[in-house]
């Protein structure tokens, strides 16, 4: 139980919130590369702020303020030109940088355009994404995880949720629901609708640790039958501070990645790289597949035979933003509540006007490795099939190019499907 | 959300919808607030305050404790902090 004063502090994310002030520090995926290059313009909400995102003629990208400082027209309808962004309206050119560099209808020696600067970000690309940073100068480094920069074949499911972004990074230091979410609810769906729900979930979690990491949180788990040397203890996974989880098992590495829209939505998506031992070369792409998978159906409800179903329809149930003046938590609860107090440490050095410790880099670098388990409950290829058939990927169009994918790099392995107890993905 | 099919990126976020739980009156609140009174206001090492943005408190059960985890912002201190209405011992193992 938080008080309300608590539970707000860590809930608004708009300009000038403590919050948002922390979240300000980080760079955020707001755009697919492909999306730009089919058209050059995008708006965007970022933090309960509106943006104009575009792709430049040279490559790179800008973002600024959605609203033209001259009369708020919309800068989603201007213009791109190799000096920046043009607003539709009345001709105003902001560079990336904010500047506006040419009033066309002003006097021609007027100097009002240097007293005229617009809110402007800082954007790159990553991945096949277009990431965003939009806090104050001087802007950490984009950090370069191995799942974003590692080759293999990238599949990107993602969704625009009614609710607020930490109710869901909560569930991501919260070990026990995947006994019951995925384990014995998705047994009573299974026996509903005549279907079987794997039984891995189902296990008894024996054990579990939470250790703060540079990243975020370190969350390990021992299920009935394993012990500490199993790599869900001796490796586990990590929350990534402050806005993902990444998981992974079989030759599939998962970012999970939750963007604080505003305060009531947030935009989750499951950016997985495929990369199956006994594959070298990948089927050709050139941008990640990226699609929206389905948590709701024609009828309002919510579609919960699938993992990722499974929690959208636990996070969005639990309100636009969770009254946790009335929660009852218990003891296998507290890796929630050390996100909480991680939370808090981290916007009160933010509020002291430094940078935060966990999660932020202002090195450079090529590449930042991610502890995950990667044995996971020892299933091979019939995992990386069971991930594909009961996780979000059903809905990806490159649905059969990445089974055949497995199913080749099982057979240079010297593997069959089916050789193994079929298990299914980890949380 | 709204697409416009002349602009293919082009998705109207949807507007933040009015916070329909942190208002209003709900049966639970007797219990509620009775659980806020609890909250410990002060570091029990520094004294300073812990509400607001002094620190943190976060109260999660144990058996029939209620323990309420706290971090203060001014010294650092992190621990639990039980409300303790009953004493009861028990034999070493």
């Amino acid at each position: 139980m938080l008080s309300k004063e608590q539970n707000e502090a860590l809930t608004r994310v708009g300009p000038g919130t403590p919050m948002g002030e922390l979240l300000r520090r980080y760079w955020y995926p707001v755009a697919f590369v492909r999306e730009l290059d089919e058209w050059p313009i995008k708006k965007v909400r970022l933090l309960g702020e509106d943006f104009a995102l575009w792709k430049t003629p040279q490559g790179g990208y800008g973002i600024m303020q959605e609203r033209c400082p001259h009369r708020h027209a919309s800068m989603v309808y201007g213009v791109v030109e190799e000096g920046g962004l043009r607003c539709g309206y009345h001709g105003w050119l902001f560079d990336c940088e904010g500047a506006c560099v040419d009033q066309p209808a002003e006097p021609e020696k007027s100097t009002f355009k240097d007293n005229v600067r617009a809110q402007a970000g800082k954007a790159q690309e990553l991945g096949g994404m277009v990431w965003a940073y939009i806090g104050p100068d001087p802007a950490p480094e984009l950090p370069r995880f191995d799942v974003y920069v590692d080759e293999g074949f990238k599949d990107v499911g993602h969704s625009m949720l009614p609710c607020n972004w930490l109710q869901i990074m909560e569930n991501s230091v919260d070990p026990h629901h995947v006994e019951w979410l995925h384990g014995r609810y998705f047994q009573f769906i299974g026996e509903q609708k005549g279907f079987l729900a794997p039984p891995a979930f189902q296990k008894k979690h024996v054990k579990v640790g939470f250790d703060p990491m540079e990243w975020g949180i370190l969350k390990r788990r021992v299920l009935e039958g394993q012990t500490e040397e199993d790599d869900d203890w001796a490796v586990g996974h990590p929350l990534v501070f402050p806005y993902c989880m990444r998981v992974g098992g079989a030759g599939i590495d998962q970012m999970q990645i939750r963007v604080p829209i505003d305060d009531t939505h947030t935009w989750a998506l499951f950016y997985a790289n495929h990369h199956p031992e006994g594959m070298d070369e990948y089927p050709d792409q050139i941008y990640p597949t990226d699609y929206e998978y389905r948590w709701i159906d024609d009828q309002g409800n919510f579609i919960v035979d699938y993992i990722e179903g499974q929690d959208v329809m636990a996070w969005v149930t639990q309100g636009d933003i969770t009254d946790r003046t009335a929660e009852h938590i218990g003891k296998s609860d507290i890796g929630v509540v050390m996100l909480r107090r991680m939370f808090r440490e981290q916007m009160a050095l933010v509020a002291e006007g430094k940078d935060p410790t966990v999660g932020f880099t202002r090195e450079p670098h090529e590449r930042i490795e991610l502890p995950c388990e990667k044995n996971k409950f020892g299933a091979g290829v019939d995992f990386a099939l069971a991930w594909l058939e009961m996780g979000s990927s059903r809905y990806s169009p490159a649905l059969d190019t990445l089974k055949k994918l497995h199913i080749q790099a099982a057979a240079a392995r010297g593997e069959l499907p089916g050789q193994h107890n079929v298990d299914t993905p980890g949380q | 959300m709204v697409a416009l099919r002349d602009y293919p990126n082009h998705v109207e976020p949807p507007d933040p919808v009015p916070d329909r739980r942190l208002t209003g009156v709900h049966w639970w609140d007797p219990d509620r607030i009775r659980h806020l009174a609890d909250l410990p206001r002060h570091c029990p090492s520094c004294g300073a305050s812990v509400t607001g943005d002094g620190g943190i408190s976060v109260e999660y059960w144990e058996a029939d404790h209620r323990v309420y985890h706290t971090w203060c912002r001014a010294c650092g201190w992190t621990g639990d902090i039980i409300r303790v209405h009953r004493m009861v011992g028990h034999e070493p193992d």
